[in-house]
């Protein structure tokens, strides 16, 4: 705010008192005191502070950054991506410009504690999950008429209890974890958030690490336990509200799945509420289905489907 | 003493705003430190305690007596620290696993006492320090235990069920 200043008002005081001179002396010698007493004090105040809980660090990585495009005009259709357990939108980019060229409005969701740092996803659960895909769900629809998802492992999960509560027209399920292979952790999983009071983070397999680099997918390299137990929160509740899923669907998963056990399908098959389940097995594909080696036919698969049941305009 | 005060008059009706200064207070607080501060000053403290029981003996030492125990205190209660610092939620299984730290360092001071000074010993071979382990186990290791087992928390999965409940309510009642 600019301001105008009319004019300058000066004032002439007598000279302070003896009281007044001795009062605003004690006041700064105060502030001095002060100083002194915290230098005299700061060795032992540094080790009280290492009892204080630090903060774990919430900047959030260029790579794994949120998008949200919008194509101009007066689009009527929205396209909400949501990614994996420890990945990030970054696995997302290429099909938003994809479905951003054919006239969606796209908006690429980062869960709540991914992207940032694994302490910080180690703090946070399902329900931080699932209000995060919620709120960029809402911002989407207020945007345009209708929206379907495509979504990733454990975003699946989310994109099914929306899908049951929310007029979702049309969902590609990438990778989705309803059953998982009994790996030794995950066999157990009730045992895990005990068993994090200890082992608070687990290593990815070592070709799954390197899978990771080549591919160069911004993704953690360990797993928190207790966020894997807040995966199974989600695959609970999601098992729950399957039934009430109503939009068609586009089921793909890799045969070649590290997590996912295929009888995935028949639970699928069994339980969802919704007359048009199309299913696709990549070949050769890993839990990272969206670099199988197929992926001119996965790209084409999941267009069609958005074509069919959510044209654009 | 020459005070000179500006008058800010309001841009459109031309009134007097205020005569103070807009003035931005930065609360200073207390100062924060790297992480290599706490264990530097612990490490001086250690040596001066060493020092200390060195020059005790007038330059003529034989063995440590207590500041050994003086050291190993301090850095079992800075681990603590440390370790709270990573994991405050698990204060409640660290600092009962503390005390038991806390309660076998009593018990081997006491039994070092002794074995010096040849008291009379008691159960298992303690004088005095069975008292203040009684307390500590009982009032810092299995009451915070039976305290954090017994709470009454909502699981995750609970509260993410109720409030995709709630919100299916409340889209019904929408319809």
């Amino acid at each position: 705010m600019t301001h105008r200043i009319k004019y300058i008002q000066i004032k002439a005081e007598h000279p302070p008192s003896i009281l007044e001179t001795l009062k605003m002396s004690l006041k700064r010698s105060w502030h001095i005191l002060i100083e002194a007493l915290i230098i005299l004090v700061s060795p032992f105040l540094s080790i009280y502070h290492s009892f204080w809980p630090r903060s774990y660090d919430t900047t959030v990585d260029p790579e794994a950054e949120e998008f949200f495009w919008h194509p101009g005009g007066q689009p009527k259709k929205g396209v909400l991506f949501i990614h994996g357990f420890a990945s990030s939108p970054q696995i997302f980019r290429k099909y938003g410009e994809m479905f951003l060229e054919r006239g969606y409005i796209v908006s690429g969701v980062r869960l709540a504690g991914h992207g940032t740092s694994i302490a910080h996803f180690a703090s946070t659960n399902a329900v931080d999950w699932y209000l995060s895909a919620r709120e960029k769900y809402f911002e989407l629809q207020e945007q345009c008429e209708e929206v379907s998802i495509i979504a990733h492992s454990m975003g699946t999960l989310l994109a099914i209890i929306l899908a049951s509560l929310y007029p979702i027209k049309s969902m590609v399920l990438l990778s989705s974890p309803i059953y998982v292979r009994p790996r030794p952790m995950y066999r157990v999983h009730f045992l895990l958030r005990p068993v994090s009071f200890l082992i608070k983070y687990w290593p990815l397999e070592k070709s799954q690490s390197q899978l990771l680099d080549r591919l160069g997918i911004y993704a953690y390299r360990k797993n928190p336990l207790r966020a894997v137990a807040g995966l199974f929160d989600c695959i609970t509740v999601a098992q729950e509200r399957l039934p009430l899923v109503k939009c068609p669907v586009l089921l793909m998963l890799g045969d070649r799945d590290e997590h996912i056990d295929l009888t995935t399908i028949d639970y699928y098959r069994e339980n969802i509420g919704s007359e048009i389940l199309d299913v696709w097995i990549a070949p050769n594909a890993s839990h990272v289905i969206t670099e199988t080696p197929e992926n001119d036919v996965l790209e084409k698969k999941i267009e069609e489907h958005m074509m069919k049941y959510n044209p654009p305009n | 003493m020459v005070e000179i005060e500006e008058i800010i008059l309001c841009p459109n009706c031309g009134t007097e705003i205020s005569h103070e200064k807009p003035v931005h207070v930065v609360k200073r607080g207390l100062p924060r430190f790297k992480w290599w501060v706490a264990p530097l000053n612990l490490t001086l403290i250690s040596i001066l305690l060493i020092l200390i029981e060195l020059g005790a003996d007038g330059g003529k030492f034989d063995e440590f007596q207590w500041s050994f125990w003086a050291v190993g205190g301090l850095w079992l209660v800075y681990g603590l620290g440390v370790m709270l610092s990573f994991r405050s939620e698990d204060a409640w299984i660290l600092v009962p696993v503390f005390f038991i730290f806390v309660a076998v360092f009593l018990a081997l001071l006491d039994l070092n006492i002794t074995s010096s000074y040849s008291m009379k010993k008691q159960f298992l071979g303690l004088t005095w320090s069975y008292y203040p382990i009684v307390i500590i186990i009982i009032a810092f290791v299995i009451m915070p235990i039976i305290s954090f087992v017994g709470r009454k928390q909502k699981k995750p999965v609970e509260l993410l069920r109720e409030i995709v409940h709630l919100e299916d309510s409340h889209v019904r009642d929408q319809k």
